[in-house]
């Protein structure tokens, strides 16, 4: 019985969320009512069966208890969003604005459809861009989704250090730490390179392949990491406004020293940091009886491990 | 190789049918599908018998081999029974101007996937994953996302062949993964979702060649359909232009249209390969997702039809009105 209600709390937040981004879904809906009041016209049975069956799918859809179903039906692995693809969207939208142009267009604008008659290929194009419109404004309006500067500037620094360690060699058994969008990029050109902990860390979905868990020790490696990389907190550094919370993470030295005795060969850290950092990685190290290089790559240390 | 696979699935699904017509994008998303049950055959045998990935690769290669000389043999052996296979033709010349839209639109399409950074979709492991069975030559021998040993992946999406054919792709013909997963594979997952609406367009408007402009514009409002709606994760445009690759998107954008298209024009067959199609390229309930859904509606529907007595329900339903006026 919980579970079902889960379910169908999920379905109701689910659909608000989705119809926030997607809100062709009315659209959808206004070419099936047209449809349902113009069936009569179509004399190809198949036309009856597509429109009947997209009808049935938005309508179970549409109703939470019908679309707890279909969650369910298309197992928890996938998001709410996922069950809309039952629901042939795009097709029935796409019939219904070519059927309205070629059909309904010169029954309705008759009285000009006779005048411009020669002209009824230029009518129908003319149909077809208030068509496009309307999808432009019901649309994204052209406002496309992209990669922030942001995100491709730190990708291009994570290439650099790539670089750099695939040009130092020793790839194999080599594992690397550092801020979440370094590992990431790293890991996805590199197949060589392991990482202390992976995306699925900060990106639940991306652990939906297996069943292991990080330990609570490992989680606090990471946030440890992502508190002393975050832009925010290292411009409190620059401009000498520490919190407590910063200055706690810089005198900490159990993530590092664990990261050293879990067998990590690369550990990137901001360049702002440095001087706090190499202090305490030295002696981390040197308790290991491993030596310590240390390259700047754009704004980040490189820090090396090796016997 | 994948129209002449798919020319022998369509010529023996065909059989003796009464549809004489070679349907070129019906042959190429046919071979597509083959094409995906063969990489799947050689990727369970990976999975299960704890094979090198190199030899799936061999094993794949094999088999496509095979499949291509059965389909040739069977071909010329349903020839030599005259079965007046021919092609339909002229379609295109009648909506000129639709078409050079709708090249327009893919164009632009094409472009923009070429052009734009790659998006980290949330979920998405497939670059990860390619690159680690790249590197250890194994399937999910290690975890993809940190490079360590695992204790290993479920079944369910241990049984997923895309991360392999992608692998085997890479390493076939020496492409990055990043181009091929990033650039190569999006643009063949439009191409081939177009083929799957043209063929949709086919059913909804008719196959004659007055009916040719209004299928080229129906696909241009798929087009604009794709551009417009890519804020939503969930959206076909999104899953087209940003993250091609994913078996989601295959589904969605080329296996649903085309499950469509082949229970409404009554190929049970097609859409039976649609299904299976889907079951080595998503997640599913058993081997039952979308497509299956899709497909046992259409059927329902069918079904309906013929318990209520007969075979066009609406034709009768329609002459029943007019009679009665």
């Amino acid at each position: 019985m919980r579970r079902i209600w889960d379910c169908l709390l999920l379905t109701v937040n689910g659909f608000a969320e989705f119809i926030t981004e997607y809100k062709l879904l009315p659209l959808a809906i206004g070419v099936l009512f047209y449809a349902a009041f113009r069936w009569k016209k179509y004399k190809n049975d198949k036309i009856n069966y597509f429109l009947i069956y997209s009808a049935a799918a938005v309508v179970l859809l549409l109703v939470p208890v019908t679309a707890v179903f279909f969650l369910v039906y298309q197992t928890r692995f996938y998001d709410y969003g996922w069950v809309w693809s039952m629901a042939p969207l795009t097709a029935v939208i796409a019939w219904g604005m070519v059927t309205i142009v070629f059909e309904e267009l010169p029954g309705a604008a008759a009285e000009l459809w006779k005048k411009y008659r020669s002209k009824e290929n230029l009518l129908r194009f003319f149909g077809i861009v208030v068509a496009v419109l309307l999808l432009f404004v019901c649309g994204n309006q052209g406002q496309f989704q992209k990669v922030s500067e942001e995100e491709l500037r730190q990708r291009q620094i994570a290439e650099s250090i790539l670089q750099y360690m695939e040009n130092d060699g020793g790839m194999e058994d080599c594992i690397v730490w550092g801020p979440k969008a370094m590992m990431q990029y790293i890991r996805s050109h590199n197949g060589k390179i392991a990482l202390a902990y992976g995306r699925d860390m900060w990106d639940a979905k991306a652990g939906a392949y297996d069943y292991e868990v990080y330990s609570a020790e490992e989680i606090e490696g990471y946030e440890w990491m992502e508190l002393l990389s975050s832009s925010h907190n290292l411009y409190l550094l620059e401009v000498e406004q520490t919190t407590g919370q910063i200055d706690k993470a810089l005198a900490d030295e159990t993530h590092l020293r664990r990261a050293i005795d879990s067998g990590v060969h690369y550990i990137i850290l901001p360049s702002q940091i440095t001087a706090w950092v190499e202090r305490k990685i030295n002696a981390a190290a040197g308790a290991a009886g491993l030596k310590v290089a240390a390259v700047e790559v754009a704004e980040y240390t490189l820090w090396m491990l090796e016997k | 190789m994948i129209f002449d696979k798919g020319r022998g699935i369509l010529t023996f699904m065909n059989g003796t049918t009464s549809d004489k017509f070679v349907n070129l994008w019906e042959t190429y998303i046919c071979g597509f599908l083959g094409g995906i049950g063969i990489f799947e055959a050689a990727h369970l045998t990976g999975v299960f018998f704890d094979k090198s990935l190199s030899f799936c690769g061999k094993l794949f290669v094999g088999l496509l081999a095979a499949a291509c000389v059965s389909a040739v043999v069977y071909m010329i052996v349903k020839s030599r029974k005259k079965s007046n296979v021919r092609r339909r033709s002229g379609s295109i010349r009648a909506a000129l101007p639709a078409a050079i839209v709708f090249l327009g639109v893919l164009a632009a399409q094409i472009f923009y996937i070429c052009t734009t950074s790659m998006m980290q979709i949330p979920g998405d492991i497939t670059l990860e994953t390619v690159n680690s069975f790249l590197v250890t030559d194994g399937i999910y021998t290690v975890s993809p996302l940190t490079g360590k040993p695992f204790g290993g992946a479920p079944l369910r999406y241990e049984i997923l062949c895309l991360p392999t054919v992608y692998t085997l792709l890479c390493r076939g013909f020496s492409i990055a993964p990043e181009m091929l997963v990033g650039r190569v594979m999006p643009v063949v997952t439009l191409c081939t979702a177009y083929a799957a609406y043209y063929l949709l367009s086919g059913t909804l408007f008719g196959k004659e060649k007055e009916n040719s402009e209004k299928r080229f514009w129906f696909l241009v409002i798929i087009g604009v359909l794709f551009f417009l709606c890519e804020k939503s994760v969930y959206a076909e445009g999104y899953g087209i232009l940003h993250g091609g690759h994913l078996g989601t998107t295959i589904r969605n954008s080329i296996l649903v249209p085309f499950v469509i298209y082949s229970a409404l024009e009554k190929k049970w067959l097609k859409a039976i390969l649609c299904i299976l199609a889907e079951a080595c390229i998503v997640w599913t309930f058993w081997g039952l997702g979308v497509c299956g859904a899709v497909f046992a509606g259409i059927l329902l529907l069918n079904i309906a039809g013929i318990l209520i007595g007969h075979k066009g329900l609406f034709s009768k339903i329609r002459k029943k009105e007019e009679d009665g006026l």
